[in-house]
């Protein structure tokens, strides 16, 4: 198995057995650790142990984590590559990961991010040379879910051979083609709202205590949030209206902005730089939210900030 | 007790403001003959912008130069994580203030032991006016030494 250096790889493999993955795995982590290429495994604590029985002594020439607390959600998930990517650069080499995101037990629209996360990071990543293999498990996996993965990676791995994804989707036509089957319903009515344009401190202030106000514990969190959308909506576009509203599951924070439009479906998936870049403020309004959807429609768009609802039982802080 | 150069920043830094906190600090930045600390326990709020204005000062200083943030609540250490601006190796994240564990608190200031805060970094700026309460307008004490 060798890959083009240079560029960013992100490979998917689709495995049906312990055989298949180690057949999968083995070379690409020992290859790795003989290269003197920085290895990450981001696997499950099974996946993990069966490539520490095999390699032995020399597993300690990797690095691993349970995909479970790398990333608990795809920001986090993009976060957590970056830095490690950052970080692991610096010891030279190409910097190798192995991601096999957690499908079971998910929600519909949590599967739906992360199959987006996974076509995202074809541009998230696209700046970096690393070499990424998703390994998705045929056992566990939902076909649906595993007919996707061919459509997220540019390439899979079958056995120890690389081959060209069939259906491969544009990272951007595929994220709009999800967002378009996925429309957010409309705010309910009796929603306070509160409209902005320059001046975005009132704006923080009404955000802050209308999450105080339905009981969320980090308001503070809520009113950065959407002090960083505000920032960027007042960039790009006039006065936009703001409604914060409780819902089933959901302490929702709700932008429209008139006649706007948000073109780039993948915005603020980036890490920021010392540079400013537009959408850099999405970059952390996703980092504090439990989910950020963006719909552009023929009247405006729309940027809709999810919290989990605030209920003593989901928090669980000091694990989160 | 010798308080290190510095500056102390309150109230809030957005979009609004950042035009004058990232001129304050260039300014300080030029100056900078040793580390430089800039107390942010009494700053309300910052943005993303706000916070590149001072990893790129830190990357700004000279030579072994660091830019110090102390005290730093942990709420703004948590926000540089996630920008990722803690991998900016001239930029060092100090201790928590003393105390209360909260940024918006005020009285965090005179006589808290042992914090670089613990003395008016400005007590030689000229312009300063009578402390008060935080005024929601971003103001900045002191100076480099």
């Amino acid at each position: 198995m060798s890959a083009p250096a240079g560029s960013l790889l992100h490979q998917g493999s689709i495995y049906g057995s312990d055989a298949e993955f180690l057949e999968m795995a083995l070379p690409f982590v020992e290859g790795g650790i003989d290269a003197g290429d920085p290895v990450l495994v981001a696997s499950t604590a099974a996946n993990i142990a069966l490539i520490d029985a095999t390699l032995g002594d020399r597993a300690a020439g990797a690095e691993f984590a349970e995909s479970a607390y790398f990333g608990r959600r795809p920001p986090q998930r993009v976060a957590a590559f970056a830095r490690y990517w950052r970080r692991a650069r610096r010891r030279g080499g190409r910097v190798r990961i192995l991601a096999e995101p957690v499908w079971t037990g998910r929600a519909e629209r949590d599967v739906a991010a992360w199959q987006r996360m996974e076509s995202g990071l074809n541009v998230a990543l696209a700046g970096t040379d690393m070499w990424m293999i998703c390994p998705y498990d045929a056992r566990v996996v939902p076909g649906r879910i595993l007919a996707e993965a061919r459509r997220t990676h540019p390439s899979m791995v079958e056995g120890s051979k690389s081959v060209d994804s069939r259906g491969y989707a544009d990272p951007v036509a595929y994220a709009r083609e999800r967002d378009a089957a996925a429309p957010l319903p409309p705010a309910p009515d009796g929603a306070q709202e509160f409209v902005f344009a320059d001046d975005l401190r009132p704006l923080r202030g009404f955000v802050a205590a209308r999450a105080r106000a339905l009981g969320m514990a980090e308001p503070a969190d809520a009113a950065t949030a959407a002090g960083e959308v505000a920032t960027y909506l007042s960039q790009v576009g006039g006065p936009a209206r703001v409604r914060v509203w409780l819902e089933p599951g959901a302490l929702v924070c709700d932008f429209h902005q008139e006649g706007g439009r948000v073109a780039d479906p993948f915005i603020g998936f980036r890490p920021p730089g010392l540079t400013a870049r537009a959408g850099d403020e999405i970059w952390l309004a996703r980092q504090l939210t439990e989910r950020l959807e963006i719909r552009s429609t023929g009247t405006g768009c729309t940027v809709r900030l999810f919290w989990r609802p605030p209920r003593s039982a989901v928090h669980l802080a000091p694990y989160d | 007790m010798t308080a290190p150069p510095g500056l102390r920043v309150e109230g809030e830094v957005d979009a609004g403001t950042r035009a004058a906190f990232s001129q304050v600090l260039r300014t300080a930045v030029g100056r900078a003959r040793q580390d430089l600390h800039v107390d942010l326990s009494r700053l309300q709020h910052i943005d993303l912008g706000g916070l590149r204005v001072l990893a790129a000062a830190a990357n700004a200083l000279d030579g072994e130069l660091t830019l110090v943030l102390a005290p730093l609540p942990s709420r703004l250490r948590r926000l540089i994580e996630l920008a990722g601006w803690d991998d900016v190796e001239k930029l060092r994240m100090g201790p928590e203030p003393s105390g209360r564990g909260r940024e918006a608190e005020p009285d965090t200031g005179p006589g808290g032991p042992g914090g670089p805060g613990g003395e008016e970094p400005g007590g030689e700026d000229p312009g300063g006016e009578e402390p008060g309460e935080p005024s929601g307008d971003t103001r900045v004490d002191g100076g480099t030494r």
